[in-house]
């Protein structure tokens, strides 16, 4: 190999250019403004955008999905209702569950409380006063016609009810019916002479 | 240079684009590893802008004071990675992919070349380096510089004669 053929290889042995980084750091060290870096050694380069990376598991999950769909369907379409058998069925719900209800009426007369016994006399200015039993706590209504006198919850067992009917003279006989549950007890009480 | 001692960063700014390019290949090729040619780029250039006033017009090229301190940073970087591994493979670092065959022997033969060959003939011969800039670089005599390159040039050629 000759010097004139060294020497043209060698040509091919160019300047390199230094990394970015390396020439930011040396300039910004020395004081160079951050203009001047830019310009002297370029725009910061644009990152790399690598297209988005295929999933591994995307068809056993894509199948995986389907079947979880159709199971989904199957369990979302009614059915056909079973027929029962009539030999087969089992009453429920035929016994008596409605509360026992009794209703005790007194009067206050002339300052004394006695109990009302059916058919007896009472006098104009008489207050009647009431007592319910029953056998399981209960929301009842008393009422004697369409007027209700009182509504209210009782327990289990004897009430007495705060409430009081002062009988008026003229009064046409009416009984005194307490409601709940479905279960009624009345009172009949006659006309009120004048 | 004399705006650089004044303490102008624009006028190193452009010192330092006018040399980085062919500094950093001069060092890449004289360390033959990529992260020490880095180091020894910035501790070269943040040298020069300490020592600044001390450069005298003078005493020489700022090329071949440049080329000194670099030179200088070589030998020292290298007593200081002397235990380092070697790193195999560099020709990739130097030269592109589609780089012709010849481009990537030249590299393999630089890289055979002796230290103190190299850099002789590297500064003489790619860098266009006179015999006086050699010496004042390798602070060596000018008979020393040109000796030096003479052989650096005949080991060149055996070498890439032989790959």
């Amino acid at each position: 190999m000759t010097d004139a053929e060294l020497d043209l290889k060698l040509q091919e042995l160019g300047p390199v250019e230094p990394p970015r980084g390396v020439q930011a750091r040396v300039l910004t060290a020395v004081g160079v403004s951050d203009a001047r870096v830019a310009a002297l050694i370029g725009p910061e380069p644009l990152p790399l955008r690598m297209p988005p990376a295929r999933p591994r598991w995307r068809w056993p999950i894509a199948v995986a999905s389907v079947a979880m769909a159709a199971a989904a369907l199957y369990a979302v379409v009614p059915s056909p209702p079973e027929r029962a058998q009539p030999d087969a069925l089992v009453p429920r719900g035929f016994g008596d569950i409605r509360p026992s209800l009794g209703l005790r009426v007194a009067v206050r007369s002339s300052g004394q409380v006695e109990r009302l016994r059916p058919g007896q006399a009472y006098q104009p200015g008489d207050t009647l006063l009431f007592r319910v039993s029953s056998s399981v706590p209960v929301d009842i209504v008393l009422r004697r016609g369409d007027a209700v006198l009182y509504r209210g919850a009782v327990p289990a067992g004897d009430t007495d009810l705060p409430v009081g009917y002062t009988l008026e003279a003229g009064e046409a006989a009416a009984p005194f019916v307490v409601e709940g549950s479905g279960a009624e007890a009345r009172f009949d009480m006659t006309a009120v002479p004048r | 240079m004399d705006q650089v001692q004044q303490g102008s960063a624009d006028a190193f700014a452009t010192l330092f684009g006018r040399h980085r390019a062919p500094l950093y290949g001069y060092l890449l090729r004289m360390t033959r590893r990529a992260e020490v040619a880095d180091d020894l780029f910035q501790e070269t250039f943040l040298s020069v802008h300490r020592a600044r006033a001390t450069w005298v017009s003078g005493g020489g090229t700022f090329r071949s004071w440049l080329y000194r301190i670099a030179t200088n940073a070589v030998r020292d970087g290298g007593r200081r990675t002397q235990r380092r591994p070697e790193v195999f493979g560099l020709e990739v670092e130097l030269v592109s992919n589609d780089a012709p065959a010849d481009r990537i022997a030249l590299e393999r033969a630089l890289g055979a070349l002796p230290e103190n060959l190299r850099d002789a003939f590297l500064l003489g011969t790619v860098y266009g380096f006179d015999h006086n800039e050699i010496a004042s670089t390798l602070e060596i005599s000018t008979d020393n510089a040109r000796a030096r390159l003479s052989r650096a040039r005949s080991r060149m050629r055996e070498l890439l004669e032989t790959s």
